[in-house]
């Protein structure tokens, strides 16, 4: 672990052209938690994206199945995967399986979730939309403007997991490359180089768990 | 014959309205009360001009008075009185200030954050009358003014009702008085959700049964962002309860802008309101963005 931060920094230094990067003697790298490590570097901007969610909703498989012959699905798990939805660069693909659990990922590799209130309010619109599209869906119809849609509220779904880093904007001229390792916290940490809409960058980030509500997850990255 | 029954109609709902803002608002009322509103589920409308001889007649036949002029022209009920504004104010120590010298006492309340509610929206989108006619007959237009009113949404403690006028132009108001959208990260959120539910809803409406999840709409509606705002109340509500009598002071500034201060029951308890009865006239994206600036 601290060979690899030696070697990131070391790495942004000589490579990727950026501005000066201080490389910390060993011993002060002792200190920094996996958290800190992605905190204490430059951020651009923090941003989650590849978020993946979960909530239930009963009876919800067995009124698809029923009122949507033409989702045939999988043979062996019976999930029903729905059309993908791209809404404001966000690409989401929802599954329904048997146990009436609904799964939800929102991927948007290319343009993250920045933690700020543009961005936080575009993937909770998005996730708005999912909801209404998936009741029209489940009624078969056009519901009633006030109608009270079954499906639970978006800010209530479970975040079963996400990535949480920065993307650093500034042009890396260097080879690519990825270097993941797992910290104490069954959390996985990347660096990696990524294409970008505005070029080549370097990406640094922790995929988590959060295990909780969408809004209490977000309200944590808000006090970050 | 149909135009009187119309006028007659109008002058009907505008008594009792005047009533109702009197006698159960308790508080005088002046021509921006009757631009829009409504009555027993219907909205109706009346231009200044049409209000202003519509309020001499009924001054002539002793249904209402003139109270006072505080920028603009209040009238009450015959024999129901309102002081102009200047009485003392019991603030929530139980001081008793003499004078309202307005501003500079409301400016030390100790306040929540701004906010704002009673917004209005509008857009246009060609053809969406009609269609709504077709695939929702059981929806019936105002005699009148053929306006579609559709059912409340609901969200947050906020209610979205929509009108579809004849004109294809769509209107949106969202009632918040009792919880009102604070300029916030969460406040903001919560009020885009609405607007995109209700933007959804309101697709979902005018396809019909959709058959794949992402199928495209026949009829355009655009982004709630781009909506038009066309009057909200921007404001602050007292951290401190209030706890003296009722009161209501309303005058107008120089920017057409309506101004307010009263005493609001929350539920919870009573506090005092300032809002600034403001007419943005630009897109929701951009109201909101000229106020997280303030």
């Amino acid at each position: 672990m601290k060979f690899l931060r030696a070697l990131y920094l070391a790495f942004r230094y000589k490579v990727c052209g950026q501005e000066s990067v201080v490389v910390p003697s060993l011993s002060s790298l002792s200190s920094l938690s996996s958290y800190n490590f992605i905190e204490n570097l430059p951020p651009d901007k923090y941003a989650v994206h590849d978020i993946r969610l979960k909530f239930r909703l009963e009876n919800i498989w067995l009124n698809l199945s029923r009122r949507h012959p033409e989702l045939t699905p999988n043979e062996v798990s019976k999930d029903i995967t729905l059309d993908r939805m791209i809404i404001d660069d966000l690409n989401i693909i929802v599954t329904v399986h048997r146990t009436d659990t609904v799964s939800v990922i929102v991927a948007c590799s290319l343009r993250p979730v920045a933690v700020d209130t543009n961005d936080l309010r575009r993937l909770s619109d998005a996730l708005t939309r999912v909801e209404e599209r998936l009741f029209t869906f489940i009624e078969d119809g056009p519901p009633s403007l006030s109608s009270l849609n079954p499906v639970p509220n978006h800010n209530s779904w479970i975040v079963t997991m996400w990535h949480f880093g920065t993307d650093s904007i500034s042009g890396c001229v260097g080879e690519p490359f990825e270097m993941t390792w797992e910290d104490g916290e069954r959390a996985l940490l990347s660096i990696y180089t990524k294409d970008m809409k505005l070029g080549k960058g370097v990406r640094t980030e922790r995929q988590e768990y959060p295990g909780v509500r969408l809004d209490a997850a977000i309200k944590e990255k808000l006090g970050t | 014959m149909t135009q009187r029954v119309t006028r007659t109609k109008l002058d009907y709902a505008m008594k009792v309205y005047i009533n109702r803002l009197v006698r159960v608002e308790k508080r005088p009322f002046c021509y921006r009360d009757f631009l829009d509103f409504e009555m027993n589920g219907e909205r109706y409308s009346m231009t200044h001009g049409t209000f202003r001889n519509k309020i001499s007649k009924l001054v002539r036949g002793g249904f209402v008075q003139f109270e006072y002029r505080s920028g603009i022209a209040f009238y009450s009920l015959k024999g129901v009185h309102f002081a102009k504004p200047k009485r003392g104010v019991v603030t929530d120590n139980h001081t008793v200030v003499p004078s309202v010298s307005s501003v500079s006492f409301i400016d030390n309340i100790s306040s929540q954050r701004h906010s704002v509610h009673d917004i209005r929206l509008r857009f246009n989108t060609e053809g969406i009358w009609s269609t709504i006619r077709h695939t929702h007959p059981e929806l019936i237009p105002n005699e009148v003014s053929k306006d579609i009113s559709l059912l409340p949404i609901r969200m947050y403690n906020m209610e979205a009702k929509t009108v579809i006028h004849h004109s294809d132009t769509v209107s949106v108001i969202v009632a918040c008085s009792m919880k009102p959208v604070v300029v916030d990260n969460e406040g903001l959120i919560r009020l885009s959700n609405i607007l995109t539910a209700l933007e959804e809803r309101l697709l979902a409406s005018v396809t019909g049964c959709a058959h794949t999840i992402s199928q495209l709409p026949q009829i355009h509606i655009p982004n709630h962002n781009s909506w038009i705002v066309t009057m909200w109340h921007f404001g602050t509500d007292s951290l401190s309860e209030y706890a003296g009598e009722k009161f209501e002071m309303t005058w107008e500034d120089g920017e057409h802008a309506l101004l307010r201060i009263y005493s609001k029951d929350m539920k919870d308890a009573i506090r005092i309101r300032k809002e600034r009865q403001e007419y943005p006239g630009v897109g929701l994206d951009a109201a909101i963005q000229e106020r997280l600036h303030t």
